[in-house]
Protein backbone atom coordinates (compact mmCIF):
# COMPACT_ATOMS: atom_id res chain seq x y z
CA UNK A 1 0.00 0.00 0.00
CA UNK A 2 0.99 3.41 -0.58
CA UNK A 3 1.52 4.81 2.64
CA UNK A 4 -0.50 8.23 2.68
CA UNK A 5 -3.26 8.91 4.52
CA UNK A 6 -4.10 12.17 3.29
CA UNK A 7 -5.98 12.73 0.00
CA UNK A 8 -6.04 16.36 -0.27
CA UNK A 9 -5.42 19.53 1.71
CA UNK A 10 -8.14 22.01 1.89
CA UNK A 11 -6.12 24.45 3.80
CA UNK A 12 -2.90 25.23 4.99
CA UNK A 13 -1.03 27.45 6.79
CA UNK A 14 1.73 27.64 9.47
CA UNK A 15 -0.36 27.01 12.19
CA UNK A 16 -3.07 25.33 10.51
CA UNK A 17 -4.10 22.51 8.11
CA UNK A 18 -7.65 21.01 7.02
CA UNK A 19 -6.74 18.02 5.24
CA UNK A 20 -9.13 14.87 3.83
CA UNK A 21 -8.84 11.02 4.10
CA UNK A 22 -11.63 9.26 1.78
CA UNK A 23 -12.26 5.56 3.00
CA UNK A 24 -12.55 3.14 0.02
CA UNK A 25 -13.58 -0.91 0.17
CA UNK A 26 -10.84 -1.20 -2.28
CA UNK A 27 -8.34 -0.82 0.42
CA UNK A 28 -6.63 -3.75 1.16
CA UNK A 29 -6.83 -3.28 4.90
CA UNK A 30 -10.34 -2.97 5.82
CA UNK A 31 -10.90 -7.08 4.94
CA UNK A 32 -9.16 -7.30 8.31
CA UNK A 33 -10.35 -4.74 9.94
CA UNK A 34 -12.97 -5.71 10.48
CA UNK A 35 -13.84 -8.84 8.20
CA UNK A 36 -17.80 -8.45 7.57
CA UNK A 37 -17.22 -4.94 9.63
CA UNK A 38 -15.14 -2.51 7.29
CA UNK A 39 -13.95 1.08 9.50
CA UNK A 40 -11.02 3.10 9.45
CA UNK A 41 -8.52 1.98 11.74
CA UNK A 42 -8.22 4.23 14.90
CA UNK A 43 -4.85 4.39 14.30
CA UNK A 44 -5.29 5.60 10.68
CA UNK A 45 -7.06 8.62 12.10
CA UNK A 46 -4.27 9.50 14.32
CA UNK A 47 -1.78 9.03 11.07
CA UNK A 48 -3.78 11.37 8.73
CA UNK A 49 -3.45 13.67 12.00
CA UNK A 50 0.00 13.04 12.08
CA UNK A 51 0.46 13.33 7.83
CA UNK A 52 -1.48 16.68 7.78
CA UNK A 53 0.90 17.65 10.78
CA UNK A 54 3.24 17.03 8.72
CA UNK A 55 2.06 19.46 5.83
CA UNK A 56 2.10 22.63 8.43
CA UNK A 57 5.72 21.54 9.84
CA UNK A 58 7.53 21.47 6.11
CA UNK A 59 6.14 24.74 6.18
CA UNK A 60 7.90 25.73 9.08
CA UNK A 61 11.77 24.27 7.99
CA UNK A 62 10.38 20.92 9.96
CA UNK A 63 10.68 18.44 7.51
CA UNK A 64 10.16 14.80 8.50
CA UNK A 65 8.62 14.81 12.32
CA UNK A 66 7.22 11.65 13.59
CA UNK A 67 4.78 11.05 16.24
CA UNK A 68 6.67 11.17 19.64
CA UNK A 69 3.13 10.99 22.07
CA UNK A 70 -0.45 11.65 22.37
CA UNK A 71 -2.70 12.61 25.29
CA UNK A 72 -6.28 12.44 25.88
CA UNK A 73 -7.03 10.78 22.08
CA UNK A 74 -10.93 9.98 22.52
CA UNK A 75 -12.74 8.08 19.31
CA UNK A 76 -16.15 8.71 18.56
CA UNK A 77 -18.04 8.00 15.07
CA UNK A 78 -16.66 5.07 13.27
CA UNK A 79 -15.50 6.00 9.52
CA UNK A 80 -16.89 3.43 6.60
CA UNK A 81 -16.01 3.17 3.07
CA UNK A 82 -18.11 6.03 1.05
CA UNK A 83 -17.01 7.96 3.73
CA UNK A 84 -14.15 10.75 4.52
CA UNK A 85 -12.29 11.42 7.50
CA UNK A 86 -12.02 15.57 7.59
CA UNK A 87 -8.72 16.26 10.14
CA UNK A 88 -7.82 19.33 11.68
CA UNK A 89 -4.99 20.17 13.18
CA UNK A 90 -3.64 23.68 14.81
CA UNK A 91 -0.20 24.11 16.26
CA UNK A 92 -0.33 24.22 20.07
CA UNK A 93 3.26 25.39 21.32
CA UNK A 94 6.96 24.39 20.22
CA UNK A 95 9.05 22.77 22.88
CA UNK A 96 12.32 23.15 24.26
CA UNK A 97 13.72 20.75 22.81
CA UNK A 98 12.32 21.40 19.12
CA UNK A 99 9.55 19.04 19.23
CA UNK A 100 6.00 20.58 18.03
CA UNK A 101 2.52 19.62 20.36
CA UNK A 102 -0.88 19.98 18.47
CA UNK A 103 -4.68 19.74 18.96
CA UNK A 104 -6.13 17.80 16.30
CA UNK A 105 -10.19 16.17 15.43
CA UNK A 106 -11.61 14.60 12.83
CA UNK A 107 -15.46 14.06 11.48
CA UNK A 108 -16.85 11.91 9.50
CA UNK A 109 -17.76 13.85 6.08
CA UNK A 110 -20.55 12.13 4.01
CA UNK A 111 -21.18 13.16 0.27
CA UNK A 112 -23.55 15.82 -0.06
CA UNK A 113 -22.40 17.23 3.31
CA UNK A 114 -24.47 15.79 5.45
CA UNK A 115 -23.85 15.10 9.24
CA UNK A 116 -20.23 15.89 10.57
CA UNK A 117 -19.70 13.42 14.02
CA UNK A 118 -16.42 13.41 15.30
CA UNK A 119 -14.92 10.31 15.04
CA UNK A 120 -11.53 11.76 17.23
CA UNK A 121 -9.97 14.14 18.82
CA UNK A 122 -7.09 14.99 21.21
CA UNK A 123 -3.46 16.20 21.35
CA UNK A 124 -0.46 14.91 19.89
CA UNK A 125 3.70 15.92 19.62
CA UNK A 126 5.82 15.80 16.74
CA UNK A 127 9.47 15.15 17.18
CA UNK A 128 12.10 15.12 14.76
CA UNK A 129 13.85 11.12 14.43
CA UNK A 130 15.82 10.15 17.01
CA UNK A 131 17.43 6.43 15.82
CA UNK A 132 19.50 6.31 18.57
CA UNK B 1 -0.97 -4.10 3.49
CA UNK B 2 -2.64 -6.55 5.75
CA UNK B 3 -3.69 -5.55 9.76
CA UNK B 4 -2.05 -7.88 11.59
CA UNK B 5 0.53 -5.81 13.51
CA UNK B 6 1.85 -8.62 15.72
CA UNK B 7 3.94 -11.54 14.76
CA UNK B 8 3.55 -13.69 17.80
CA UNK B 9 2.76 -13.99 21.72
CA UNK B 10 5.77 -14.83 24.07
CA UNK B 11 4.17 -14.51 27.11
CA UNK B 12 0.41 -14.79 28.59
CA UNK B 13 -0.71 -14.75 32.15
CA UNK B 14 -4.56 -14.60 32.35
CA UNK B 15 -6.37 -11.52 33.52
CA UNK B 16 -3.41 -9.86 34.00
CA UNK B 17 -0.89 -9.72 31.14
CA UNK B 18 0.42 -10.11 27.18
CA UNK B 19 3.60 -9.60 25.91
CA UNK B 20 3.76 -10.00 22.25
CA UNK B 21 6.38 -8.75 19.05
CA UNK B 22 6.72 -7.32 15.72
CA UNK B 23 9.68 -8.02 13.97
CA UNK B 24 10.07 -5.23 11.33
CA UNK B 25 11.35 -5.55 8.35
CA UNK B 26 12.27 -4.13 4.74
CA UNK B 27 9.88 -6.56 2.64
CA UNK B 28 7.24 -4.56 4.32
CA UNK B 29 5.94 -2.15 1.44
CA UNK B 30 4.69 1.34 3.75
CA UNK B 31 8.54 1.62 4.77
CA UNK B 32 9.86 2.41 1.79
CA UNK B 33 7.51 5.51 1.75
CA UNK B 34 8.11 6.22 5.19
CA UNK B 35 10.12 7.37 4.31
CA UNK B 36 11.33 8.10 0.78
CA UNK B 37 14.35 9.79 -0.64
CA UNK B 38 13.27 13.39 -1.20
CA UNK B 39 14.96 16.17 -2.17
CA UNK B 40 18.74 16.10 -0.20
CA UNK B 41 17.12 14.23 2.12
CA UNK B 42 18.03 10.79 1.98
CA UNK B 43 15.33 7.11 2.68
CA UNK B 44 14.57 5.96 6.08
CA UNK B 45 12.64 3.77 6.57
CA UNK B 46 10.91 3.45 10.10
CA UNK B 47 8.33 2.02 11.27
CA UNK B 48 5.27 4.57 11.61
CA UNK B 49 4.39 5.74 15.28
CA UNK B 50 0.55 5.22 14.79
CA UNK B 51 1.33 1.53 13.52
CA UNK B 52 3.24 1.00 17.08
CA UNK B 53 0.17 2.55 18.91
CA UNK B 54 -2.29 -0.40 16.74
CA UNK B 55 0.40 -2.83 17.97
CA UNK B 56 0.27 -2.27 21.66
CA UNK B 57 -3.45 -1.79 20.73
CA UNK B 58 -3.79 -5.10 19.50
CA UNK B 59 -1.70 -7.03 22.09
CA UNK B 60 -3.38 -5.09 24.84
CA UNK B 61 -7.03 -5.87 23.09
CA UNK B 62 -6.36 -9.56 22.71
CA UNK B 63 -5.42 -9.80 26.59
CA UNK B 64 -8.83 -7.87 27.55
CA UNK B 65 -11.04 -9.78 25.13
CA UNK B 66 -9.36 -13.39 26.77
CA UNK B 67 -10.67 -12.43 29.69
CA UNK B 68 -14.35 -13.18 28.51
CA UNK B 69 -13.23 -15.71 26.29
CA UNK B 70 -13.12 -13.70 22.89
CA UNK B 71 -17.14 -12.98 23.35
CA UNK B 72 -16.87 -9.41 23.64
CA UNK B 73 -15.85 -7.22 20.72
CA UNK B 74 -13.36 -5.13 22.38
CA UNK B 75 -12.53 -1.78 20.34
CA UNK B 76 -10.20 0.84 21.23
CA UNK B 77 -11.92 3.96 22.76
CA UNK B 78 -9.12 6.08 24.28
CA UNK B 79 -5.59 6.54 24.05
CA UNK B 80 -5.30 8.45 27.68
CA UNK B 81 -1.60 9.10 26.79
CA UNK B 82 1.53 7.61 24.79
CA UNK B 83 5.18 8.54 24.47
CA UNK B 84 7.12 7.06 21.71
CA UNK B 85 10.66 8.27 22.25
CA UNK B 86 12.85 7.04 19.56
CA UNK B 87 11.91 5.32 16.45
CA UNK B 88 12.03 1.65 15.08
CA UNK B 89 14.18 0.51 11.98
CA UNK B 90 14.69 -2.16 9.36
CA UNK B 91 16.28 -5.30 11.51
CA UNK B 92 14.50 -4.60 14.65
CA UNK B 93 12.22 -6.17 16.89
CA UNK B 94 9.19 -4.22 19.09
CA UNK B 95 8.30 -6.01 22.07
CA UNK B 96 4.71 -5.20 23.73
CA UNK B 97 4.28 -5.50 27.38
CA UNK B 98 0.81 -5.20 28.05
CA UNK B 99 -1.36 -5.23 31.31
CA UNK B 100 -5.30 -4.64 32.72
CA UNK B 101 -5.18 -1.79 35.31
CA UNK B 102 -8.93 -1.83 35.60
CA UNK B 103 -11.62 -4.11 34.15
CA UNK B 104 -15.27 -4.00 34.33
CA UNK B 105 -18.61 -5.24 31.77
CA UNK B 106 -18.18 -1.71 30.16
CA UNK B 107 -14.42 -2.10 28.95
CA UNK B 108 -10.84 -1.94 30.20
CA UNK B 109 -8.28 0.09 31.11
CA UNK B 110 -4.85 -1.15 29.74
CA UNK B 111 -0.88 0.08 30.28
CA UNK B 112 2.04 -0.88 28.30
CA UNK B 113 5.84 -0.70 27.76
CA UNK B 114 7.19 -0.26 24.39
CA UNK B 115 10.98 -1.88 24.03
CA UNK B 116 12.86 -2.27 20.48
CA UNK B 117 15.59 -5.08 20.14
CA UNK B 118 18.77 -4.24 17.78
CA UNK B 119 20.95 -7.63 16.39
CA UNK B 120 23.89 -5.29 16.52
CA UNK B 121 23.50 -4.22 20.39
CA UNK B 122 22.20 -7.59 20.89
CA UNK B 123 19.88 -5.58 23.63
CA UNK B 124 16.45 -4.73 24.08
CA UNK B 125 15.84 -0.97 25.11
CA UNK B 126 12.34 0.72 26.81
CA UNK B 127 11.26 3.41 23.88
CA UNK B 128 7.84 4.62 25.49
CA UNK B 129 4.81 4.00 27.71
CA UNK B 130 1.18 3.87 26.57
CA UNK B 131 -2.14 3.96 28.14
CA UNK B 132 -5.21 2.68 26.75
CA UNK B 133 -8.95 2.46 27.10
CA UNK B 134 -10.50 -0.58 25.66
CA UNK B 135 -14.36 -0.51 24.92
CA UNK B 136 -16.76 -3.61 24.86
CA UNK B 137 -19.20 -2.72 22.08
CA UNK B 138 -22.49 -4.17 22.49
CA UNK B 139 -22.57 -2.69 25.80
CA UNK B 140 -21.81 0.82 24.79
CA UNK B 141 -23.15 1.65 21.75
CA UNK B 142 -27.40 1.32 22.54
CA UNK B 143 -29.31 1.09 19.30
CA UNK B 144 -26.41 0.81 17.09
CA UNK B 145 -26.67 -2.72 15.44
CA UNK B 146 -23.56 -4.91 14.51
CA UNK B 147 -23.16 -7.81 13.27
CA UNK B 148 -23.47 -11.26 15.31
CA UNK B 149 -20.47 -12.75 14.56
CA UNK B 150 -17.43 -10.85 16.58
CA UNK B 151 -15.46 -9.62 13.85
CA UNK B 152 -12.82 -7.65 16.11
CA UNK B 153 -11.45 -11.48 16.75
CA UNK B 154 -11.28 -12.67 13.20
CA UNK B 155 -9.13 -15.52 11.55
CA UNK B 156 -5.98 -13.29 11.65
CA UNK B 157 -6.24 -13.23 15.58
CA UNK B 158 -6.93 -16.73 15.62
CA UNK B 159 -3.84 -17.95 13.89
CA UNK B 160 -2.08 -15.44 16.17
CA UNK B 161 -3.65 -17.34 19.11
CA UNK B 162 -3.36 -20.60 17.81
CA UNK B 163 0.31 -20.29 17.42
CA UNK B 164 0.46 -18.68 20.82
CA UNK B 165 -1.01 -22.39 21.56
CA UNK B 166 -4.24 -20.65 22.69
CA UNK B 167 -7.12 -21.80 23.72
CA UNK B 168 -5.21 -22.89 26.71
Amino acid sequence: MHFRLIDNVLEIDDARAVAIKNVTAAEEYLQDHFPGFPVLPGVFMVEAMVQAAREVLDRRGKPRFVLGGVRALRYGSFVRPGEALRVEVTVDKELPDGSVSFKGSGTVVRVGGVAADTAVSGRFTMRPVRTA
Amino acid sequence: MRWMWIDSIIAFEPKARMVAIKNVSLAEEHLHQHFAAEGSLPAQPLMPNSLILEGMAQTAGILVGSVNDFREKVVLAKVASATIDADVGPGQTIRYDARIERMDAMGAATVGTVSRFDHISNAWTDIGTIEMMFSHLDQNMQGMEFPEENFVFGENFKTILRNAGFPR
